[in-house]
């Protein structure tokens, strides 16, 4: 590791060394052009190519080679820079629920039935235990009663969490719930605001019971 | 935070992009429709800025009024050029002075480096075309060519600075401290061009030619990384 | 001491910018143009090229030492209050030419007008100072190390390190606030120490009578009604406590996007109630359910606090953030085994789901006494969060039904008036 470290520095000391020699006797033919007819070198390689203009060329050509692998190796897109933290919001953390709303989100596609029953448990849950505690009976009672589809009056709660007694929605609305995508995310919302509404609705009879 | 290039450096940045593309303008009349049309690109800068902060209505009527300035002078231009290689020479730098402009001002998003890129290497043509026509003075062809390193300088610090801390923060001095070590860097190379030319007599030989390009090969290759 | 050493030992990322890369692809090209085109003035500009290759080389990594200081227009606001941060940077080192910093906000605040964020040039011994403002919420807040990125004169070279100074914002008290968490005090320490595992309950209060203590004695009545009643408690006895923080990836939910996570307050209400305990000389234990396992056996003292304080601040198990994932079975196992027959546990979670219930049940059920704080953040505007609000509802609920008191904390509401308020209900 060492050792190919020394190595690289060796190389690019050459190579500025050249650099600068050269720089050093372009600057002296440039400043005294008498110099540079005794230096042969450059005649010889001018006989080889043939013509002054060809070599020339020919070393400006391996320039602009160069030249162009250096724009793509420095195109604008390579710039690095730090990444600041965002220091100016609160650490973002979702809201109770939101994996819920992802869920329902999830449950748009096709083939969502698997999507589509966990939902609906998750909501016959909260419901069941809201019917339970609100009209103070057994869990077995409050699961018969959404079964039935008595604890509300909207249907498409009622529809949504029942069994085959319960009130229905007409059929074409069933199947799109079953179904559609956009059309459950109605069911959802309007049973879970249902299911909500009962909560609420007993939370504030408690209150002035309280007060 | 608002993630969007800040302003002193994006300013000057395009005013570097019009000092590097007015310099290497040929004639009189042409050298003042340059002029105006980079004062219109100016305050289209400016007029971007004020847009998408908090007055939205006066930075578009701004932006507006710079866009139409830079189109008039480019207009002008265009008549009063008595040569179309002229025009030639000083077109380049105007369409890079403009994406210079939307480099640092954005129209959306937090600006570009990608537009500034593309902007200094148009603003380099003007001062390599112009002394390829032989028009441009040393002085001439050399100040543009700082201008021209300049507006990436600039360009990209604005845009770098507006990604880490933001065009609410103050970044006066970081900005100042930034654009006067890239100025004073160009000023010493040209200045030691300038000078190294003048002591030059007559053509130069293929000798020095080949030496002097071979070894800005050398040291390009050995500063690169 | 010794946390200040290791404070200094920030890391440091140096890395090159490559944003002069570039320049040299137009040196070449200009001395390829004036070799081909024979314009020996376009070969000089490749020479000012040549200069800007080398421009990045002139300067290396620029050394950074710099002291941060803050203060705080108020170290101690109450809920929702403007707090102006005014932070000044010094450089302890050369000249800087490029000094970029962001300042290490709490990540449980945010910043409401000006910017935490300031780009500058410092020269040896100069500063600089800018100012924000933070709403500040309830609880206690610490500074993160703030963000140093500093660079040379071209701006090759980039360092990316940290500068820190301790500051804390601590939204406890107001006036109302530090009268109720004295009884709220009073009334945790005795209350818990009754045996029989009922948990927290409340005696009842009695006229008073010559003789009674003055610290028994319900100022707050007394202030509003004129009447002197004195608080009873059960009998007086140290009790063994152990508060249990829920920081597992459940646990941090918040109501909004730039609210704090029920965490912060959980860690905010083991605090108050660490201190209250530790001040009825009842030991106090404490143990975090999250990204790691926390255990700070129940005991008291100074140094005992010290060590909580430590935790409560300072643990990766209870920072902003979010574990990827929990082992909470695992801790579970191995808190049931840690805890002593005759410890009560107050357990502290948001009960964003089921697990907590269960925890608290089974631990019940074996005979320590449990009781549980809970921050309230469910919100609605979704069908989800409302879902959210009614199965936390029927979690209070399973848990009432299992004897198990719970404190229900709306966190908008100081913690001290809730418990003063819960207490209320649970003497009637």
């Amino acid at each position: 590791m060492k050792r190919k470290t020394v190595v690289r520095i060796g190389a690019k000391a050459l190579v500025f060394l050249l650099g600068a020699g050269t720089v050093a006797v372009g600057g002296v033919f440039l400043l005294q052009p008498s110099l540079a007819d005794s230096f042969g070198f450059v005649d010889r390689l001018r006989v080889t190519v043939g013509n002054d203009y060809f070599l020339v060329a020919g070393i400006a050509g391996v320039a602009v080679l160069f030249g162009l692998i250096f724009a793509y190796q420095g195109r604008a897109g390579t710039v690095r820079q730090a990444e600041t933290p965002d220091a100016e919001g609160a650490q973002a953390v979702p809201a109770p629920g939101d994996d819920f709303d992802e869920l329902v989100t999830e449950a748009r596609g096709w083939r969502s039935g698997e999507a589509k029953d966990e939902i609906r448990e998750r909501v016959r849950e909260a419901g069941v235990d809201v019917v339970a505690s609100t009209r103070n009976c057994s869990r077995y009672e409050a699961e018969n009663r959404v079964d039935g589809g008595g604890w509300t009056a909207d249907r498409y709660a009622s529809s949504f969490l029942g069994g085959s007694d319960a009130p229905k929605l007409p059929l074409l609305t069933r199947l799109q719930v079953a179904y559609g995508g956009s059309p459950f995310e109605t069911a959802v919302e309007r049973t879970v605001d249902e299911v909500y509404a009962v909560m609420r609705e007993d939370e504030t009879v408690r209150e002035e019971d309280d007060g | 935070m608002t993630e969007r290039p800040t302003v002193v450096s994006g300013v000057l940045a395009v005013v570097a992009g019009v000092a590097g593309t007015v310099a290497v303008a040929q004639t009189t009349p042409l050298r003042l429709a340059v002029a105006v049309a980079g004062a219109g690109l100016v305050v289209f800068t400016l007029g971007v800025v004020a847009a998408r902060s908090r007055s939205r209505g006066l930075g578009i009527l701004v932006a507006l009024t710079g866009l139409a300035g830079a189109g008039g002078g480019t207009a002008y231009g265009a008549t009063v050029a008595s040569e179309q290689l002229h025009l030639a020479v000083v077109a380049p730098g105007l369409v890079g002075t403009f994406l210079a402009a939307l480099g640092v001002a954005p129209l959306r998003g937090s600006g570009s480096r990608r537009f500034t890129k593309i902007a200094c290497w148009l603003v380099f043509l003007g001062p390599v075309l112009s002394a390829g026509m032989e028009y441009g003075s040393a002085v001439q062809v050399l100040t543009a060519t700082v201008a021209a390193a300049l507006v990436w300088d600039l360009g990209e610090n604005s845009v770098s600075l507006g990604r880490q801390v933001g065009r609410d923060a103050r970044t006066f001095w970081n900005e100042t401290v930034h654009g006067f070590g890239a100025l004073l860097m160009g000023g010493v190379a040209a200045g030691a061009v300038y000078v190294s030319q003048g002591y030059s007599v007559g053509s130069s030989s293929l000798e020095a030619v080949v030496f002097l390009l071979v070894s800005v090969v050398l040291l390009v290759v050995f500063l690169h990384r | 001491m010794a946390e200040e050493e290791t404070e200094d030992e920030t890391e440091r990322d140096v890395h090159t910018t490559r944003r002069w890369r570039g320049m040299s692809a137009l040196a070449l090209f200009a001395g390829g143009a004036g070799v081909i085109a024979n314009r020996p003035l376009i070969l000089l500009t490749a020479a000012v090229w040549v200069g800007y290759a080398a421009y990045p080389r002139l300067a290396g990594e620029p050394t950074v030492d710099l002291t941060v200081e803050r203060t705080v227009s108020d170290d101690s606001p109450g809920h929702e209050d403007v707090v102006r941060v005014e932070t000044t940077v010094r450089n302890e080192s050369g000249f800087l030419t490029d000094l970029r910093f962001v300042d290490g906000v709490p990540p449980t605040l945010s910043v409401v007008s000006g910017t935490p964020r300031a780009a500058t040039a410092l020269r040896p011994g100069g500063s600089t100072t800018f100012s924000y403002e933070v709403v500040a919420k309830r609880g206690r807040h610490s500074f993160v190390p703030a963000t140093v990125v500093a660079r040379n004169l071209s701006g090759s070279v980039e360092v990316e390190t940290t500068a820190f100074d301790e500051t804390v914002i601590e939204c406890a008290a107001d006036i109302d606030d530090v009268e109720l968490r004295k009884q709220a005090s009073q009334y945790t320490g005795r209350v818990l120490t009754d045996e029989g595992g009922s948990g927290v309950e409340f005696h009842g209060t009695r006229e008073y009578q010559p003789g009674d203590s003055i610290s028994r004695i319900d100022w707050k009545r007394r202030a509003q009604s004129g009447e002197l009643i004195t608080l009873e408690f059960r009998e007086e006895r140290s009790a063994k406590v152990l508060l249990v923080i829920d920081a597992r990836k459940q646990a941090y939910v918040a109501s909004g996007d730039n609210e704090p996570s029920a965490v912060t307050y959980s860690v905010f209400a083991a605090d108050q109630l660490f201190e209250s305990l530790l001040g009825s000389r009842d030991s106090v234990g404490l143990a975090v359910v999250g990204r790691e396992d926390v255990w700070l056996p129940p005991s008291t003292g100074d140094e005992h606090r010290t060590r909580a304080r430590q935790i409560l601040t300072k643990s990766p198990a209870l920072v902003p953030s979010p574990p990827r994932r929990s082992p909470d079975e695992e801790q579970f196992r191995r808190l049931r085994k840690r805890l002593d027959s005759d410890t009560q546990v107050i357990f502290l979670s948001p009960l964003a789901d089921d697990a907590m219930v269960e925890k608290a049940r089974r631990i019940d059920a074996r005979g320590n006494a449990v009781s549980v704080v809970s921050p309230d953040v469910t919100t609605d505007g979704s069908p989800g969060r409302k879902l959210a609000q009614v199965e936390r509802e029927s979690r209070l609920s399973d848990l009432r039904q299992a004897d198990i008191p719970v404190v229900d904390w709306d966190v908008e509401l100081p913690l001290a008036k809730v418990l003063a308020h819960t207490r209320e209900q649970w003497s009637r």
